[in-house]
This record gives C-alpha cells, structure tokens and sequence, in this order.
C-alpha cells in the first residue's frame, strides 16, 4: 500500500491532529534527547501493531475527503469512495427497529440480555433466507454486530500460528486483522506484502479468478465473492475448485458472502451452494449492503457443526466460546430490524433497493466503458473496477479528485495487485450517479 | 472472568494448575474479608496491565481515594498499565471515587472501561465505552491511544448507530438515576436479609451484587458460586440486587425460611 508522495502524504490519527509521515516518524522514532519529560509506562507496544503500515484504508479516505472539502469548500464532493449505502431504510424494518426500541420502555416488553449466539427466531431467518436446501441449520448461524468484527473474533479464535491465503486486491481487514493477530510476519517495504500471506493474485489476465496450482498450502484461505474490490462473482466450477483445494490440503476456507445479493446470474450465493463445503468452509455475511445496516450494525458468520480441527474438536465449539467470551451479542434492536428486512414485505423492499444500486452500478460501468477505459465489476457487485495501466492508484485517485471532486478508492489500498486500479462504489442516490457520470465524461 | 478468560485466549496466561484452577502467568490479587476486599500491593508482583474492578463484581466493594491513590502509584512505580472497570460506579453512595481519573496522576497509568449495561438497562441494547488518555505512552513513547484507534477502526466498525442515540437520551434524563435508586433498594432489602439470618455479607451497599460467605462450605447453590470468580470465591456465593421488587421482596421471604 505505498502511496505516491511521502510529502504529501497525511493522515489524521485519532484526535483529528493532521502530521505528514515524516513528521510522525520524527516524533515517535526520536532517541530521548534529556527534553522529554513525559512520564512513559515501562509496557512495550506490541510488536505486532508496528508492523501495520499505514492506517486503515477507509479512515484514511475519509480523512482525505475531509482535506478535500477544505480545500475547495463551494465543490460538490461526490463520494464514490468508502462503499456506504444511501438509501433510507423500508419503512417495514425502520418501524420494527423503533417499535423494539419502545417496547423496551414497557414492563412486559423490557428485556435485558439476550443469547450471545443472537435471537432464534433471526437465526432461524437467515438460515431460511439465505441457506435454503444446502444443510446449514439455525444452530450452525452466528448472529453478529458486522462481518468486520467477525473477521476480527475469527482471527481470535485461529490465533498467532495460522498460516493464511488471501486474493490480492482485497479489502483489507483479513489482512490487517492477520497482522495484527501475528500470524502475518514482518512487511517487506517495498511490496507491502507480508512475509507469511499467500497473496493469490487477481487480475485481467486470470480474470480474476487465482492460479490456485500456483498457492503454497496455508491453514486458512480468506475467499469474499462477489469481490471486494474488483467485483468478481466466483463461478460454480471455480468455487468447486477452490473447495477441492482445500479438501486436498486440509484447509479451512472463510468465504465472505457480503455482496452476494448483487449477483446478477448464475453463480453460487454462498459456499454451501458446493457439496462438501460444510466439511471445509465458515461462511460470514453482513446485513450492510443487504439491508442498509451499515450503521445499524448486523452480521452472521455460518459455522457448520461437521466442520473440525485436526485433533476431530468441533470448530463450532470454539466459536461458540469466542462469541460467549468476547462478545454479548448483537444488539436486541439491530436483531429486530434484521428480523424484519427478512420476512415478507421487507425482503421485497430491501430487494429493491439493491436493484436501485444495481441500477446505479450500470449507469457507470456504461460511462467508463464509453470513455474507452478497461473496466471490470459492476455486474454482480455494486463496485467498478477500473485499470489505468502503468499508472499509480494513488496518482490516479488525487487527480480524479482534484478535477472532478470525486472521491474514489486507489486500488493499492487492497494489495498489490490493484497498484493500477480505481474502485468506484455504486452506492449512492441516483442524482449524484448521473452528476459524477457527467463529470468524469469530462474528465478524460 | 472476562479479564482472565480473554487473558487465557489471546495466549498471555499460560497453562493452568487443575487444583487451584489458576493460571500460572496471571498474578492474584486476593481480596478477602481479612484485607477488606482491597489487596496487599507490597505482596503484588509487577506484570504489564493490572486489570482493577471498583465497584467490584463480585465482592461490591467500593475501593476508597486512599486505595485508588495506592493503586496509581503501584503502577507508576512499576510503569504497568491500569485497566480500570468502572461499569458499577453510578452505584457509589459514599465518598469513593467513581472514575481512576479522579486521582492525579492516573491519566499516564490508566485506561478506564464502562458501560451502559448496568447504568441505562443497556444489557439487551449493547453500547459502552473506553477511554484511553493522550498522556498514556508505552515504554517507547507512543501513544496506547493511537493503537488502539487502529484496533477500533480494523476489528470493530462502531456502535450501532440506534444504541447510541439511546445512549445520549440516557444521559441528558434524569430517568435513570431512579432505575438506579430502585435497584440499590433491592440490594438494602437483600442485605438485610442477610444480616437478620445472621450471615456475613459483604456488598450490597455500593454496589448491585451481594457476597455472601459460608465460611468452609463449596459455594455451588442455586446463585452464582462464588468460585465462578476465582479461587478466593471458593466460599461465597454471589446474589444480584437486579430484579423486580416483587421477586426481591419474595426472593428474602424464602431466603429467611432457608436457614
């Protein structure tokens, strides 16, 4: 994740004070020179925080976005940048989460604690909804506050010594979690790549789908599809590929569902769509991008009882103290909302929804492919994958910002292989899609 | 338990002794009625972070200024970490503080978590919090804040949004410091409860939680035994002050028959 310009480089830490990078390394690298008095704790940090390179990617969007808006305050800044949905919520799962919310106002309605696993009733839900006919049961659906934070409780449960394999580009959190967990080994500078991950390389020439006879074997192999960031929908024979791959080497597959609404033809919604998969594979999805929970904060991760250790131990018997330990559950009234996007008038609305993006999705993969750029994606994710060849995502990112007051996502914020990549989030109001269509076709 | 149990999965606690059921990296701090549930610091070896519950569960007492001041300077003169839980403090009737921050000093040494759990009836809407000082540095220098932003921003995506907006209505409300008041009643009924059969008991008065000891007995019951806390709970068993008044009030009319 090298960006272009050490000097112009910024980025904000956590009281919004703005240092460039050199500066930050001056002030935290410098020997005591006698003049700092400041009292310091004897409690080394940990090491495996000093190996993240920058901070994470979208805070660090966000922050240029900020700078951004500074700089030209009479702009319109239209963020096709961090992928945050737009769109209010059906008024069905709306009022759920606030009837819920005043039935806790009420002495038969109040209620404290609930199961750490989530509520039966949207376990039983999702395992209708999205697993119907493929063996997953309701005891098998871990109900969540977002597939972010699964990832993290996932990386826990793995601990230090597991070898993992993720896509190179991809988002970035099963990465940084890795590091930070201390499974990744040390960074080698000038590719930003971690010693001990397996980066599976996705690009044009493999269409996006990676040379698994070209993979060392790890313990783990992190697989989202639809992707994040390039927006490829894994086939049913690639998924069987992969399953096979990791029946032959023993592996546990963690397979992120999280867009798999948005796709559009035949391939699999989820792992367990592939026979065999629930012997290999934890599957984690978000009702983020399904029902607009992005702030709402909901998830589930799928553990299947049949999945074990190499000792035989049940998998989902850790998971399951890893959710009791750290964690308490996702909030009674996220559930409710859950609850609701899922039943029948709800799932309809939250459907369409997903079609307007989608919608929105077209409208600019026609505008890029008009202007004669290669662009990939769009068709079953709500992401656009953009090349630029020869060109440095970051570069690329601040022009298009700079002259047209867009901000995007530079492809290298997901691995090496987006070096010359764009990602351009299809979430947004409909207006502000046809504005940015017409800017950029102007742009070029 | 969530201080030991989270030790034991992250890798820091090492193997554990079958008989005591300890952990052989975590350092004791035995609180018992003979030091008054506050621990001897000069028995106390240095380790990195000091994990201190005040108001405790389960034992209810409420460490004093003086205490405090004690703890914060164990840690300075060990340059180890303070976690503070505060989660019970809006449950104080005395002088004892209600945050570490309330000792100077504390800002270098200590981080402090709280929640809305046990403040707001939260335990179904999940919203707490954690502060973590600018002053706090590691050994090197660099501020424990920063990394722990990133650990926010990477592992975690925010607080639901709906939790949050309740979480401010609760504090610009007077309406629940009165839930609040209910609750310490139920735990003065307990308490008395336990006193007029004659028991020790210990609690109740800072804090929503009642320790009970039965000296030299195993504390498995229809409570929660106290050795689900530790060895030093082995003889205690702990009674919540948490419910409906009907149910305390019928909880102490079969409590007295118990005995």
């Amino acid at each position: 994740m090298q960006p272009e310009s050490d000097t112009t480089f910024s980025f904000a830490i956590s009281t919004s004070i703005k240092l460039g990078r050199p500066s930050i390394r001056k002030i935290f690298t410098s020997q005591d020179n006698g003049n700092v008095t400041s009292y310091r704790t004897k409690v080394a940090r940990n090491p495996t925080l000093e190996r993240l390179q920058y901070n994470y990617l979208f805070p660090e969007i966000s922050a240029r976005e900020l700078e951004h808006i500074k700089k030209y305050p009479n702009a319109k800044v239209i963020s096709l940048g961090i992928g945050d949905t737009t769109e209010p919520l059906p008024d069905v799962v709306a009022s759920s989460m606030a009837n819920y919310a005043h039935s806790l106002s009420t002495r038969t309605g109040y209620r404290g604690y609930g199961a750490e696993q989530g509520s039966k009733e949207l376990r039983k839900a999702i395992a209708e909804t999205f697993y119907k006919d493929m063996g997953i049961k309701d005891t098998e659906v871990f109900v969540s506050d977002g597939a972010q934070c699964d990832i993290s409780r996932l990386q826990l449960l793995f601990g230090s010594k597991m070898s993992i394999a993720v896509q190179d580009p991809i988002f970035p959190a099963y990465i940084d979690s890795s590091v930070i967990i201390g499974q990744a080994g040390d960074v080698e500078k000038e590719s930003g790549s971690y010693k001990n991950i397996q980066y599976m390389k996705c690009e044009p020439e493999n269409s996006f789908f990676p040379d698994l006879s070209k993979t060392g074997r790890t313990d783990v192999i992190f697989f989202c599809s639809p992707n994040n960031p390039t927006g490829h929908a894994a086939s049913r024979q690639q998924l069987e590929q992969v399953v096979r791959f990791a029946q032959e080497n023993g592996s546990i597959i963690v397979y992120d569902s999280a867009y798999a609404v948005y796709i559009s033809d035949e391939s699999p919604r989820s792992i367990y769509e592939i026979p065999g998969a629930e012997k290999v594979a934890i599957e984690v999805s978000s009702f983020s991008k399904i029902a607009g929970f992005t702030g709402v904060r909901l998830g589930w991760t799928v553990v299947p009882k049949e999945l074990l250790y190499s000792n035989g131990f049940p998998v989902i018997n850790d998971f399951n103290r890893i959710v009791c330990t750290c964690f308490n559950g996702a909030s009674r009234i996220a559930q409710a909302g859950g609850l609701a996007s899922l039943s029948k008038e709800g799932f309809k609305a939250v459907i369409s929804l997903i079609d307007y993006y989608k919608e929105n999705a077209e409208i600019l993969l026609e505008t890029f492919k008009s202007m004669g750029l290669r662009v990939y994606g769009g068709v079953n994710a709500p992401y656009l994958w953009v090349h630029f060849p020869g060109s440095n995502s970051w570069d690329v990112f601040g022009e298009i910002l700079e002259k047209t007051h867009i901000i995007t996502v530079p492809g290298s914020g997901f691995g090496p292989a987006g070096k010359e990549f764009i990602r351009v989030t299809a979430f947004g109001q409909r207006e502000n899609i046809l504005e940015a269509s017409r800017r950029l076709r102007s742009f070029l | 338990m969530a201080y030991i149990d989270s030790s034991v999965i992250i890798g820091q606690a090492g193997d554990v002794e079958k008989e005591s059921g300890s952990y052989e990296n975590i350092k004791y701090m035995k609180c018992e009625p003979k030091n008054s549930f506050f621990p001897d610091l000069s028995k106390t070896a240095r380790t990195d972070v000091i994990f201190f519950c005040s108001l405790n569960n389960p034992t209810g007492h409420a460490a004093s200024r003086q205490q405090l001041e004690q703890v914060v300077r164990f840690a300075q003169e060990n340059g180890s970490i303070i976690v503070y839980d505060s989660a019970y403090a809006v449950y104080i009737s005395d002088e004892s503080p209600r945050s570490i921050y309330e000792i100077p000093g504390a800002e270098k040494v200590a981080i402090e978590v709280s929640s809305f759990s046990k403040i707001a009836g939260f335990t179904g809407v999940r919203l707490g919090w954690t502060v973590v000082p600018k002053e706090l540095l590691y050994s090197n220098g660099f501020p424990v804040i920063n990394d722990f932003n990133r650990i926010v921003c990477t592992c975690f995506n925010g607080a639901s949004r709906i939790a949050q907006a309740g979480g401010l209505a609760s504090l610009s409300k007077e309406a629940v410091i009165s839930l609040i008041d209910y609750y310490k009643e139920n735990a003065e009924i307990l308490l008395e409860t336990f006193k007029s059969m004659g028991l020790r008991v210990y609690g109740g008065v800072n804090a929503p939680y009642l320790w009970v000891h039965f000296p030299s007995s195993n504390s498995w019951n229809v409570f929660v035994p106290g050795s689900g806390f530790g060895p030093a709970g082995k003889e205690f068993i702990r009674v919540t002050a948490f419910g409906q008044r009907e149910n305390i009030l019928e909880a102490s009319r079969r409590l007295r028959s118990f005995l």
